[in-house]
């Protein structure tokens, strides 16, 4: 009887061997059926895709140039290399009448009816070359379409959005914008920094964006102003600084005051940058020391040798950086007190900034 | 019970194992499928123009070099012309017993600097320190000799930038390596560290130490290694970093944040695998600390190194991984099933514990015992082809979602002959060539456990694919 048993078991053994190999085996060739057909596919569509850019190349250039190109039918297959192939040369234009040759066009073959229909699309690809397309077409009633996607799950989309809502009307953008970057954790802020610059926001916009974040920057988390303050980098020193006082305030935690002792831009600033070259942080000491280079006065100059004698290398070399900054007196001047510095770490320092700038 | 019948729960051992070890494949397999979905970007996205935002943290490429004369200046060549706002090149001359530190000298024009720097970790005599004068951002230092990871500590006591990237003299790197893997450092300020895809460089042709076109190598030997390539980077690592929980960056590239590894305390030199070795501590520190970090993986190709060509060059080099991976795995054992580890301790430690160390174990012992439990009688050979069946077309079917997700993303070989070679390799990998790489690293956990030191062995290296370039 145990002989038996033993025997069915290890026939169903062998019965679960032969099914998982088999089953494998299956499903091996039709995982390799299926990555043929993708290599297939993809050179079907780059065969297309060569064909599509042959014909519109020609066409699209003589329209940046500002002639009236015959024109064919969009073929609704080609509708989305035609307008990469559009928004690239879109972004290596530069000047009004280029821009104005390609939109004529774009309106003449139906792009702005293409780009709409992508939109509509659920593809992450489809949509972003749709907003792309309406960024550089910058029509006003496209705000309204747009605006809702800076609220899309994927952040590229919503820095998308964000671009063409900069393009289409930037007034009405930034405050759009500024709502979102409190709770948009997962925007890089150095894609929104970016975004900013390529604006090419107005002063009066600037100043504005500047206002908000001011207003509301006493009810950040550490968090959020460690994420937010490298915004600060595109403002005017004078929309800032007061908003850095605020953040160099003793009782900020040492990241917050770090992040804000990079934007330390105004001589108003200077007694709170010296008064945080004997911070406990080391970061913050190190910071000190750096906005203290762009800051300071001949006077600072004993505090930024004693600086060179910090326990923390940073410390020490943005100490001697900032001495030699041309603000503390000549290199050859500088040198010589070097000589006669006590402390061997300080020299040493003092020394290899000195060797970096003769380099 | 009789030592035949013993012999006869032997399959059951086998099969169990082997049910387990593909269940996981295939979650870790369906996890890297999710990611690749979620990290590339949406089409049109690679489009947009990539300006830098000037927040980009400056990096510091850290190489280290030991008797690499004829190649490192055209390495160096390359490294200059990355694309990234703000890079240094620190090279560590390793005590080199060639002309490496005079081809450094004379080609980019050395000059002693009176470097003062921060001893973070110890490392062996420093003998000099060099700047270029034809390349403000490079450095060179040279030590006495010891090892990539003493060398490595060195380029850390010396690098000035918060993150550091670690690269191998010989590394292929795409001009956007830098790029690509600062990323995640710029998205979450927790991250400490990021791994990319390392492919195979051997079939390609580079030129002026840049990829120009992707190909596949001649040797049936290597275009096995680049289906196993595929399997480890695509889902591998893929798979564990969603998990946060991997546990190996390849030493051929990575990136890190300078201070996570100074708090780790750097590379250890007594292991020959430092690169897993670094990984796992810096998941112990910062897990047993309750500091919140990421370590993550970016699965775009940013570098493509060469993979051995002789079955004694890859005997050497696969029996160092698995030393490396024991010798990791033993100095992280604190981790296994702590309260604190997460899925770090609870999921991947066990994992690579059971199924990567103990693996080879399990493989050859358990088809040996087949082999004999057939010659005993106690096991049929239909029964024994049934469990040769089940092992092999699992195998063939990990490697094929591996191809598959290769193909959905990045679909680096195009061609139909390339798509065949690559189906030939996966069956010659499960057929003969799965089970040596199981007997050299089952030589190698004996020779760890019966305390032989380990080796790093000499990669000997044709670069065949590498055109003539270099700086002009």
């Amino acid at each position: 009887m145990e002989a038996a048993l033993a025997t069915s078991g290890s026939d169903a053994l062998v019965g679960v061997a032969y099914l998982i190999g088999v089953v494998s085996l299956v499903l091996t060739l039709l995982l390799t059926l299926q990555v043929a057909w993708l290599q297939l596919a993809a050179r079907r569509l780059e065969r297309r895709q060569r064909r599509c850019l042959e014909t519109w190349r020609p066409i699209l250039y003589d329209a940046a140039m500002g002639e009236a190109p015959a024109v064919p039918p969009l073929a609704p297959d080609d509708e989305a290399t035609f307008l990469l192939l559009w928004n690239q040369l879109q972004d290596g234009l530069r000047g009004r009448s280029s821009r104005e040759g390609l939109n004529r066009l774009a309106a003449t073959v139906g792009a702005h009816a293409a780009a709409l229909r992508a939109l509509a699309r659920k593809a992450a690809a489809s949509r972003m070359l749709a907003l792309r397309t309406l960024r550089y077409l910058g029509e006003p009633a496209d705000f309204d379409r747009v605006e809702p996607l800076l609220d899309a799950p994927e952040a590229p989309i919503c820095l998308a959005a964000a671009r063409a809502l900069f393009h289409i009307d930037r007034a009405a953008a930034t405050p759009e914008l500024w709502t979102r970057l409190r709770t948009r954790v997962d925007w890089p802020m150095a894609q929104v920094a970016a975004l900013l610059r390529d604006s090419d926001l107005g002063e009066a916009e600037l100043a504005g964006l500047a206002t908000a974040i001011n207003g509301q920057v006493h009810r950040l988390t550490t968090a959020e102003l460690r994420r937010i303050l490298p915004l600060l980098a595109i403002f005017d020193e004078a929309d800032v600084s007061p908003m850095v006082h605020r953040l160099l305030a003793p009782f900020q935690v040492p990241e917050v005051l770090s992040a804000a002792l990079k934007e330390a831009r105004g001589p108003a600033l200077l007694p709170d940058v010296v008064r945080l070259c004997t911070h406990p942080a080391w970061p913050v000491r190190t910071q000190a020391a750096t906005a203290l280079g762009r800051l300071g006065r001949p006077e600072h100059r004993d505090l930024l040798l004693g600086m060179m004698a910090d326990p923390q290398w940073w410390v020490r070399y943005r100490a001697a950086q900032a001495l030699l900054s041309g603000r503390f007196g000549e290199a050859g001047e500088l040198a010589a007190l070097g000589d006669r510095l006590s402390d061997r770490f300080a020299r040493d320092i003092l020394c290899h900034v000195l060797a970096e700038g003769r380099a | 019970m009789t030592g035949l019948a013993a012999l006869g729960v032997v399959p059951w051992i086998f099969l169990g194992y082997f049910v387990a070890l593909q269940l996981t494949y295939v979650v870790l397999d369906l996890l890297a499928l999710g990611e690749i979905r979620r990290a590339t970007p949406p089409g049109g996205a690679a489009e947009l123009p990539q300006s830098y935002s000037g927040l980009e943290p400056p990096v510091s490429l850290l190489v280290p070099a030991y008797n690499e004369a004829p190649t490192i200046v055209a390495a160096l060549w390359s490294m200059l012309q990355l694309e990234y706002p703000s890079f240094e090149i620190v090279v560590v001359n390793d005590g080199s017993t060639d002309a490496t530190l005079e081809v450094l000298k004379r080609e980019l024009d050395l000059r002693p600097f009176p470097e003062a720097t921060r001893i973070s970790v110890p490392t062996r005599r420093v003998r000099g320190r060099y700047r270029s004068e034809r390349f403000r951002n490079l450095r060179v230092i040279d030590k006495e000799n010891g090892g990539k990871a003493d060398a490595l500590n060195a380029a850390i006591n010396s690098a000035r930038s918060p993150l550091v990237c670690v690269v191998d003299a010989d590394s292929v790197l795409q001009r956007d390596s830098l790029s690509r893997a600062v990323r995640p450092f710029l998205e979450d300020a927790t991250t400490i560290a990021c791994g990319g895809t390392i492919r195979i460089a051997n079939g390609c042709r580079v030129s002026e130490g840049f990829l120009e076109q992707v190909g596949l190598p001649r040797s049936w030997l290597v275009r096995i290694q680049v289906v196993e390539y595929f399997r480890a980077f695509l889902f591998g690592r893929l798979g564990w970093s969603p998990l946060n929980a991997m546990l190996i960056i390849s030493g051929a590239f990575g990136v890190f944040r300078r201070e996570a590894v100074v708090a780790a305390g750097g590379y250890r030199t007594d292991t020959v695998g430092e690169d897993m070795d670094l990984v796992v501590r810096l998941h112990r520190t910062f897990r047993l600390s309750g500091t919140p970090y990421r370590i993550v993986f970016v699965p775009d190709p940013i570098c493509w190194t060469e993979a051995p060509e002789s079955l004694r060059v890859l005997r050497a080099q696969r029996m160092r991984w698995q030393r490396g991976l024991l010798e990791s795995l033993a100095a992280g054992r604190s981790l296994l099933f702590h309260r604190r580890g997460g899925a770090v301790g609870w999921l991947a430690f066990p994992v690579a514990l059971l199924f990567d160390a103990l693996g080879p174990v399990v493989e050859v012992v358990g088809l040996a015992l087949m082999v004999v439990a057939v010659v005993a009688g106690s096991l049929s050979v239909p029964a024994f082809l049934a469990f040769l069946l089940a092992a092999v077309g699992m195998g063939l079917f990990l490697s094929a979602s591996a191809l598959l997700l290769e193909a959905m993303s990045f679909h680096a070989y195009q061609r139909p002959s390339q798509l065949a070679a690559l189906f030939g390799a996966m069956v010659a990998e499960n057929l003969g060539y799965r089970q040596l790489t199981s007997w050299w690293r089952l030589r190698a956990l004996v020779l760890w456990l019966v305390r032989r030191p380990g080796r790093w062995g000499t990669m000997e290296r044709s670069a065949s694919w590498q055109a003539p370039g270099g700086p002009r």
